[in-house]
């Protein structure tokens, strides 16, 4: 008897481990694939083109006043003609302004604000979201917690918290020290006025296409100023390039790149670290870091015509002056100066 | 700003990743896994003697009061304690008989395309019976063990196993983000659980031994051996995973993202 | 001495799976603790590069049409794609399927081989010859790419040091029955962390021949395809490391694939994967020691990676070598330890992931009640283990005899007109 008895709990020890997974099989609470979303894309006006869409869609034709609608839950959005708030209001609705909107200091939006006009946000405002399809001007001091896009241009003044990402189709204008997530524009710009420098000097700078170099020279640690290279480097070192240097192809450094001033790079640039890249300096392609990049003044990045990107991981940071054209994007911090 | 502010966004899974570090998880595996594993390397010759006392109660029901014993033999620094019982060795013509059948099961187990693990899983069995099943036909004057040897490299292989219990499921849990009182609550189930099926096993492969055939004794050392604590230490493991799992899940704080 | 050997044999293997098991548990704790090295798939470059997307098929009526209507789908630019069907001696309504979508859709070019060597080498080198794309991205058939992977894909080569790059795969009919559970249960761990961690501690990520990508040109001068070869990815990933290109793994590039429903199929597979692992062993071991592009780690793990089929082998003649032992009386001074050779067996090759690799991959997707499933594993582990060395010994012979090995693809489950993915 003990020995039958100790023969069961020997199987009931062997298959009890089992006993979850059965179970599991029979009921099948978790055996979908995981989930691809298909149509995925990478679009950086996403938030703002989806939110549009489903705005306009569940509005419908409907006239001014506050309507109970189904966004992505039950919301209640307020449709206006146009709309102008006073310092300290607090708007808890979800906001559609056909026209233009204007709003006083320290105005807090509690919800998403899609604006057909043009939209003055003023100094010290606190919004979840904006979309707009004329201009935006940000004053002094305003925070975003996630998106705002706008079909034309964006200017945004000093200490401006820009949440997770701005994107316009237009000018992205920064005053110092404003901060950002990720940033698209044609350009994203630091410098204020019209665009001078440079820039100006390249004629013919829309066609001027991204190197492709054939050749390529390794384990570079130091060009110095004035080098010409047309080829590509790709380097396991620190790599510094001197004043004045032009580069016909790519540069990856499995460290850092140090890129000094008035360089010129037709290719992309990709580093392991950290890339610094000089005053007045101009990179034709990408620039793509596992660290940090400082954009120093003047520095261009991309060209008028094409759409570049400059990622860093942990931070990007753009002093006076600085123009790319296309994307900016961090997981850190990213900041004008 | 109201709570209904949504400022995080939940990270795709690509790149996210959890706080923690290789320093935080080798202090955790000294406090709570290293422990268990050294009670066992410190205790182990009282721990064999409780172990062969519950065999002795239970085997005593089948066996005469003389045939059971329990006998020191010694190990490293101390001594472990073993059960002793007669050797049933297999006649020639059990051994030929179980020969046969091995063979043809080879033969036939290839041809099944169904349930191929568990085709191949026999087919392992089938294939160390069949060579003992040789092994005791022509060279039955030849086997090296006793029931008692076996006893010896039994509880030896069980030392090794309850050491190491603690060390796998250290390295496998340890590193994830539940709380200490779960992990030190996983951990000491382990540990019994080994003890405890160590200690069933034990009883019943003496009983097989000893009553049935020595014949087998390949196969419950290498089939029914180690390989089967695995399952154990990953059912509990996969509980503990999965119970984690279901807590952190949506919670937004909880991850971080590339670095 | 005879059995001074055999248990000499038994330490030597008790300590490759000790290794392998530190290797696999550093992945671990490297993917969930510490930095990850984010691929290029957040770049945006309106300077896309010309790609051309292969696609082998032999006898792939079931699954044609869902990969194609996918492919027309993607945000590609279309005139910088041309999709290349590879109608690869087929014997059903494959070259139909092709040339009604050729004719639909001018950049998609079918090719018909019905000459020559078939087999997928034989059939990427042909259309390598005639392709155009300055990348080559090539999918197996019964894949389902979404709209965006080709730019997640494409963008890695702006790198100028990629040769490679490669996403990673997610089992589609996981729904079918254990295996397909189970095998997902191996993709995730393998591709969530293995390929991961490898790629952050800038190691050797595999190309892994589908759901990935490479430079056309560069692989044509290297001298294409090897046709002695089965395993043409692991074969590509190694001549491009040990010739100065790095392959790199994007996890966002996620694509949906469809794995084995029998048993029968799953042993097929996994024996002609170790046949063309082994095969790219015998091969590469000592070029790759030689190589002066690789660093020493590159070349330390990359010896793991290559000796990943031979170690069942290895378990297998240690488990016959332990038996040897056993039936001799010397197993005495092993009964202790023995043990371990269970704790490397199980934790570094009773799977292609370790059990809690794959728990730990589970919990990063957010995956919960799978995680049950990793006992069921444990059948895996001698499965993999017998049809594994089976196919070592058929690349020793291979390579021995300079035998070509025949081609088989997978068998497919599909049905004929389902859209094959979750909406």
């Amino acid at each position: 008897m003990m020995l039958i008895l100790a023969f069961m709990l020997l199987c009931l020890l062997f298959f009890l481990p089992f006993a979850a997974g059965i179970r599991e099989l029979k009921r099948k609470q978790d055996d979908a694939p995981l989930f691809i979303n298909m149509d995925y894309c990478k679009n950086p006006r996403y938030f703002a083109v989806s939110f549009r869409n489903l705005l306009i869609k569940s509005i419908n034709g409907r006239s001014e006043g506050l309507h109970a609608l189904q966004l992505s839950k039950r919301e209640t959005v307020q449709i206006a003609n146009s709309a102008k708030h006073t310092d300290g209001a607090v708007l808890e609705n979800v906001l559609y302004i056909i026209n233009d909107l204007s709003s006083g200091e320290d105005v807090v939006f509690e919800k998403e604000v899609y604006v057909r006009g043009n939209a003055h946000i003023g100094a010290g405002n606190h919004l979840q979201a904006l979309a707009c399809d004329g201009d935006i001007h940000l004053l002094r001091g305003t925070r975003f917690f996630r998106w705002l896009d706008a079909e034309g241009g964006i200017q945004v003044d000093e200490e401006c918290d820009l949440g997770v990402s701005a994107t316009c189709a237009g000018k992205l204008d920064l005053a110092p020290r404003c901060s950002f997530i990720r940033l698209y524009g044609f350009p994203v710009s630091t410098c204020r006025g019209s665009i001078a420098g440079k820039e100006d000097c390249l004629a013919g700078t829309g066609d001027i296409a991204v190197f492709e170099s054939e050749s390529t020279e390794r384990n570079i640690s130091k060009l110095d100023p004035y080098s010409i290279k047309h080829c590509s480097i790709i380097t396991n070192t620190t790599l510094t390039i001197g004043d004045h240097s032009i580069i016909g192809g790519h540069v990856k450094s499995h460290k850092k790149l140090i890129i000094g001033a008035s360089v010129t790079i037709l290719g992309n640039l990709f580093a392991e670290g950290d890339i610094e890249i000089g005053l007045q300096s101009r990179v034709l392609g990408t620039v793509f870091s596992q660290g940090c990049i400082t954009l120093k003044q003047g520095a261009i990045i991309g060209t008028r015509d094409r759409i570049k990107s400059v990622i860093g991981k942990k931070g990007i940071f753009l002093d006076n002056g600085v123009r790319v054209y296309g994307y900016v994007a961090t997981e850190g911090k990213g900041a004008a100066l | 700003m109201s709570k209904a502010a949504k400022s995080v966004i939940l990270y795709h899974r690509s790149y996210r990743k959890i706080s923690g570090s290789a320093g935080l998880f080798f202090l955790q595996f000294l406090f709570i896994a290293l422990p268990l594993s050294l009670i066992i390397a410190l205790f182990y010759p009282e721990i064999t003697l409780f172990v062969c006392r519950i065999a002795k109660a239970a085997l005593s029901t089948c066996f005469p009061v003389d045939a059971v014993k329990i006998i020191a033999a010694p190990y490293v620094i101390g001594e472990i304690s073993i059960i002793h019982l007669p050797s049933q060795f297999p006649s020639v013509l059990n051994s030929l008989i179980n020969a046969i059948v091995c063979l043809i099961l080879l033969v036939c187990l290839p041809k099944i395309e169904m349930a191929k693990p568990i085709v191949t899983f026999c087919m392992v069995v089938v294939f160390i019976n069949f060579v003992s099943s040789l092994f005791f036909l022509f060279f039955a004057y030849r086997f090296p063990y006793e029931l008692a040897d076996y006893s010896v490299l039994y509880m030896k292989q069980q030392i090794g196993i309850w050491f190491f219990v603690p060390v796998i499921m250290g390295f496998a849990m340890l590193p994830l983000p539940s709380t200490l009182l779960s992990k030190s609550i996983t951990m000491l189930i382990t540990v019994f659980y080994s003890l405890l099926f160590g200690t069933v096993r034990y009883v019943v492969f003496l009983f097989i031994l000893s009553k049935v055939s020595m014949l087998y004794m390949a196969i419950l050392f290498f089939v029914f051996g180690p390989l089967v604590d695995f399952i154990y230490i990953v059912g509990i493991y996969s509980i503990h995973a999965m119970r984690l799992a279901e807590k952190i899940k949506g919670d937004f704080g909880f991850w971080k993202w590339s670095y | 001495m005879v059995i001074l050997i055999l248990k000499a044999y038994l330490l030597v293997f008790i300590g490759v799976m000790v290794f392998y098991f530190i290797r696999h548990f550093i992945f671990t704790l490297n993917r969930l603790f510490y930095e990850q090295r984010m691929c290029y798939q957040d770049i945006i470059d309106s300077d896309l590069k010309t790609i051309s997307i292969l696609i082998p098929m032999h006898n792939e009526e079931k699954v044609a049409t869902n990969i194609l209507d996918l492919l027309v789908e993607s945000d590609y630019d279309k005139d910088k794609i041309e999709v290349i069907p590879i109608n690869d001696f087929s014997e059903d309504r494959t070259r139909e399927i092709i040339d009604d979508y050729g004719e639909r859709y001018p950049f998609i070019k079918p090719l018909h081989r019905c000459k020559g060597e078939r087999g997928k080498p034989a059939a990427l080198n042909e259309a390598l010859a005639g392709a155009t794309g300055e990348i080559i991205i090539v999918f197996d058939a019964d894949y389902l790419p979404p709209k965006g992977i080709l730019k997640s894909i494409a963008v890695c080569f702006n790198d100028p040091e990629v040769g490679a790059a490669m996403g990673r795969v997610i089992p589609v009919n996981t729904r079918r029955n254990i295996l397909t559970r189970l095998l997902d249960l191996e993709r995730t761990g393998g591709y969530q962390v293995d390929q991961q961690a490898r790629y952050n501690l800038k190691l050797m990520p595999q190309y892994g021949g589908t759901v990935g990508g490479f430079r056309r040109k560069e692989v044509i001068q290297l001298g294409g395809f090897n046709l002695r070869i089965l395993a043409e990815d692991t074969e590509l990933t190694y001549r491009l490391s040990i010739n100065g290109w790095k392959v790199i793994y994007a996890n966002r590039a996620e694509c949906y694939e469809e794995v084995p429903e029998t048993w029968s199929v799953r042993a097929r597979q996994i024996q002609r994967w170790s046949r063309g692992h082994n095969e790219v062993m015998f091969a590469y071991f000592f070029p790759l020691l030689k190589s002066s592009h690789l660093s020493f780690r590159e070349k330390f793990d990359g010896i793991f990676l290559l000796l990943v089929y031979v170690v069942p082998v290895i378990l297998l003649t240690g488990l016959v070598d332990s038996l040897v032992l056993f039936f001799l009386g010397e197993m005495e001074i092993f009964s202790g330890i023995f043990f371990l050779v269970f704790i490397g067996a199980y934790n570094t090759f009773g799977n292609f992931a370790p059990f809690y690799q794959v728990g730990t991959a589970c919990i990063l997707d957010g995956a919960i009640h799978r995680i049950l499933l990793l006992p069921f594993l444990i059948f895996n582990f001698l499965f993999n283990m017998w049809y594994i060395s089976k196919g070592f010994f058929a690349a020793v012979i291979d390579t021995v005899t300079r035998r070509k090995a025949g081609w088989h693809k997978t068998e497919r489950f599909r049905q004929a007109g389902s859209k094959g993915h979750v909406s």
